[in-house]
């Protein structure tokens, strides 16, 4: 399974896919799922390149983008190419739909759409596995017509490219089991005040089951308007091995010093692909560089990597390998 | 047959393309072309003139401009065939004098404003191996008339690069031009949602008539 | 040898098809929000009438005749402005019939005489010529091959020595896009979207791949 993804781009190519690759794995075959937890640039970049090497892959989106407007906006971001980089992955995630459709025969091979409590995959075999996703809620889904319909065209009106707002009520939060080891992957799901949104709408979940993950993906690069007591309390072990991915959102590198103090306070074993707190622009001309100086910041780092392995039957984490610049909190 | 009066009157005074500069769609002798290239006085420059229609077959164009017939028109006992032409002659465009060499060039995605600046999101377009970048601009630092373009999701260029003056003066500039497109036609939203409807039909979405609404 | 410098960098995009230029006026295109009211304002006119309309602002050469229609611009600040230029036109005039497209970009390098020579050699090679020729030179190639990964039907690229940066090297491309019959500007804007970027970067990669050449 692969959940979202981003370039390389030094190595020039999607980083899952350079990944997977390297380890030897036959993508075309082994890659089942393809999981693209939400439409925001940094989850998304290179996906249709996974996906069109996954020739096996069921690709799965947010239910929140199962709707008129989505379709709209995808449309409309292909015209006089208003859309920066996500719509043009959706579109070429598109036109391979649209191909394999066609080799298929079938009447629709289209996304698997992921809504709370819906299982994603099944596996019963020696290593038992399964895929759930945890979100969007229907409220959530309801409210991403709002966010879309501010960039659907209307007629006079000035031709924008969509901006991602917050908070992110639709991203899909997964809930993966291997054997006895269960995970928590947050992607980016902002928590919110509304009981039927975000990650107040999972604690309260009927469908949700009652145990607890060993593994969590920090969501929303360790931000504060993502974090919930509830989730650390009722869904993780006591110190669970955490990870997350830094970004920046306007001029504020996420996560923040009050963030990492909040987030050790929860486990003493949390890995950041990268070190926290901004990048520097990229070298470039030094008549450039003199011009913009102080301007500039990079919005993210390299293509840093956390592996954790984890035995079937173990505990805990057997190995944690931190490359290119990933380190521990 | 009324005479004419020369239709190259003037045209001596029909400046040239410069080859570096001139169009070029071809292919050339479509029957469709009505422009026509006159014979070059200079070597590696063209004139061009514009015919309404083209001149009669057989009419040859004479190094003076003036459009004569094949006969022979001293002994022929007509008046000699006038072509059928209105022509006007193409003023020269010369480039601007100064010229500019890029350096840099980001595209910008507005994603936030407040009071007297905004925010954007920048994407290389001189390398796009780099990352994408965030950077805050002021809103005097726009060209007149352009702060009413910034809207959350409105694009620019930003580039800097040496211009070179006139008076060969060389100066480090940097300039934001926002992209103008026309607002929405109707045509271009029927198009859009002719579009959706066939990306519904691929994701399996049902139909919905929320988008009758808006247009 | 240094690299030579591109010093002057310009574009244009060329349209064949049935058009009318009274309509292009630089308060047209202002009014319709597709150049600035002062650029505009600032624009010198040489002509706008039935048959011919030509003006220029201070980065745009517009020149529209009865079955043409060319936009151009030197500076390189305004590539992307010009196609826009060129879409919001025919958005707007989408009853317009065009038949052909041309996306092209001329490059002049500054170069000193020796690797004008050098540049020309390897061009095309004197051995031949100089068996009939005396002293021949080579005053322009065109060389053709369709782009990859395009629709167009083909990409030409000329080499002369540069009338402008002189010495110079002159590297000019061309890009012929054509539709099987004369209809409204979509399927064309569709196509100025699509392969527009993708021409001028190869265009300059040519450029680039050549000129180094001269750099040995």
């Amino acid at each position: 399974m692969v959940v979202d993804s981003c370039r390389d781009s030094a190595r020039r190519e999607a980083a899952p896919l350079g990944y997977l690759r390297r380890l030897g794995v036959d993508v075309r075959n082994r890659v089942k799922l393809l999981v693209i937890t939400h439409w925001h640039n940094d989850h998304i970049l290179g996906a249709s390149e996974v996906f069109d090497a996954a020739e096996s892959a069921t690709i799965v989106c947010s239910g929140a983008l199962q709707n008129r407007e989505f379709a709209e906006l995808i449309a409309a971001s292909a015209h006089e190419r208003l859309g920066e980089l996500e719509m043009p992955e959706f579109a070429r995630i598109l036109e391979i739909l649209k191909a394999r459709k066609s080799a298929a025969r079938t009447v629709s091979v289209g996304p698997t759409w992921a809504i709370e409590g819906r299982l994603l995959y099944s596996r019963g075999d020696s290593i038992p596995a399964t895929v759930q996703s945890l979100s969007p809620s229907d409220s959530a889904m309801t409210l991403a017509h709002r966010e879309f319909a501010r960039y659907l065209p209307k007629y006079k009106e000035a031709k924008l490219t969509p901006v991602a707002q917050s908070p992110n009520n639709v991203a899909v939060v997964l809930w993966v089991q291997v054997a006895d080891t269960r995970i928590l992957l947050g992607s980016d799901l902002e928590e919110s005040k509304n009981p039927n949104l975000g990650w107040q709408a999972i604690i309260g979940s009927k469908v949700r089951a009652p145990v607890l993950a060993h593994l969590f993906k920090i969501p929303h690069h360790g931000s504060d308007t993502a974090h919930s007591n509830d989730v650390w309390n009722q869904m993780l072990v006591p110190s669970p091995v955490a990870m997350l991915t830094p970004f920046i959102r306007g001029h504020k590198p996420l996560p923040s010093n009050t963030d990492i103090e909040r987030i050790k306070t929860k486990t003493s074993e949390v890995y950041s692909t990268s070190r926290p707190g901004g990048w520097k622009p990229p070298r470039r001309d030094r008549a450039v560089e003199r011009l913009v100086e102080g301007r500039l910041r990079a919005m993210t780092g390299g293509v840093g990597h956390v592996r954790i392995r984890w035995s079937v039957g173990a505990t805990h984490a057997t190995d944690i390998g931190l490359f290119s610049g990933a380190g521990a909190l | 047959m009324a005479q004419q009066s020369n239709p190259y009157q003037g045209v001596n005074k029909v400046t040239t393309f410069q080859p570096s500069l001139e169009s070029k769609v071809s292919p050339a002798g479509s029957a469709q072309q009505t422009l026509l290239r006159s014979p070059s006085l200079f070597p590696g420059w063209a004139r061009y003139v514009v015919a309404e229609t083209p001149p009669p077959i057989g009419d040859v164009l004479t190094s003076n401009g003036n459009f004569s017939a094949q006969s022979d028109s001293l002994i022929a006992n007509e008046k000699r065939a006038e072509p059928a032409v209105n022509v006007y002659p193409i003023p020269n465009l010369e480039p601007p004098k100064q010229s500019f060499r890029l350096v840099q060039k980001w595209r910008g995605t507005v994603v936030e404003i407040r009071d007297a600046e905004f925010v954007a999101e920048l994407r290389d377009q001189t390398d796009q191996s780099h990352p994408r970048e965030i950077s805050t601009f002021r809103l005097d630092e726009l060209s007149e008339g352009d702060e009413r373009l910034v809207t959350i999701g409105a694009v620019f260029y930003w580039c800097i690069g040496y211009e070179l003056t006139e008076s060969r003066q060389r100066k480090l500039v940097a300039e934001i031009i926002f992209r103008r497109l026309p607002g929405w036609s109707r045509s271009e939203i029927a198009a859009v949602q002719q579009k959706a409807s066939e990306i519904e039909e691929l994701f399996g979405i049902e139909n919905s008539t929320r988008a009758a609404a808006r247009s | 040898m240094p690299v030579p410098n591109c010093e002057l960098d310009g574009s244009s995009i060329v349209l064949v098809g049935n058009f009318n230029p009274a309509i292009f006026h630089p308060s047209w295109l202002s009014e319709h929000g597709m150049v600035r009211e002062g650029d505009a304002d600032q624009a010198d006119i040489q002509v706008v009438s039935p048959e011919i309309s030509s003006f220029t602002t201070h980065w745009l050469l517009l020149q529209v005749t009865r079955d043409k229609f060319q936009a151009s611009t030197s500076d390189p600040r305004y590539f992307e402005p010009l196609r826009d230029l060129v879409v919001s036109v025919f958005r707007l005039l989408e009853h317009t019939p065009v038949r052909q497209m041309g996306i092209n970009r001329d490059m002049h390098f500054a170069s000193a005489i020796e690797q004008m020579n050098l540049f020309g050699e390897i061009l095309a090679p004197k051995l031949i010529w100089k068996e009939i020729l005396e002293n021949p030179l080579m005053e322009t190639l065109v060389m053709a091959a369709k782009r990859p990964d395009s629709d167009g039907k083909i990409f030409r690229v000329t080499i002369q020595p540069s009338l402008r940066v002189v010495p110079g090297i002159y590297v000019g491309t061309n890009e012929h896009f054509e539709l099987e019959k004369q209809q409204t500007p979509h399927k064309i804007l569709e196509m100025l979207n699509r392969f527009w970027g993708g021409s001028l970067e190869h265009a300059k990669k040519t450029a680039e791949h050549l000129i180094s050449k001269v750099t040995r």
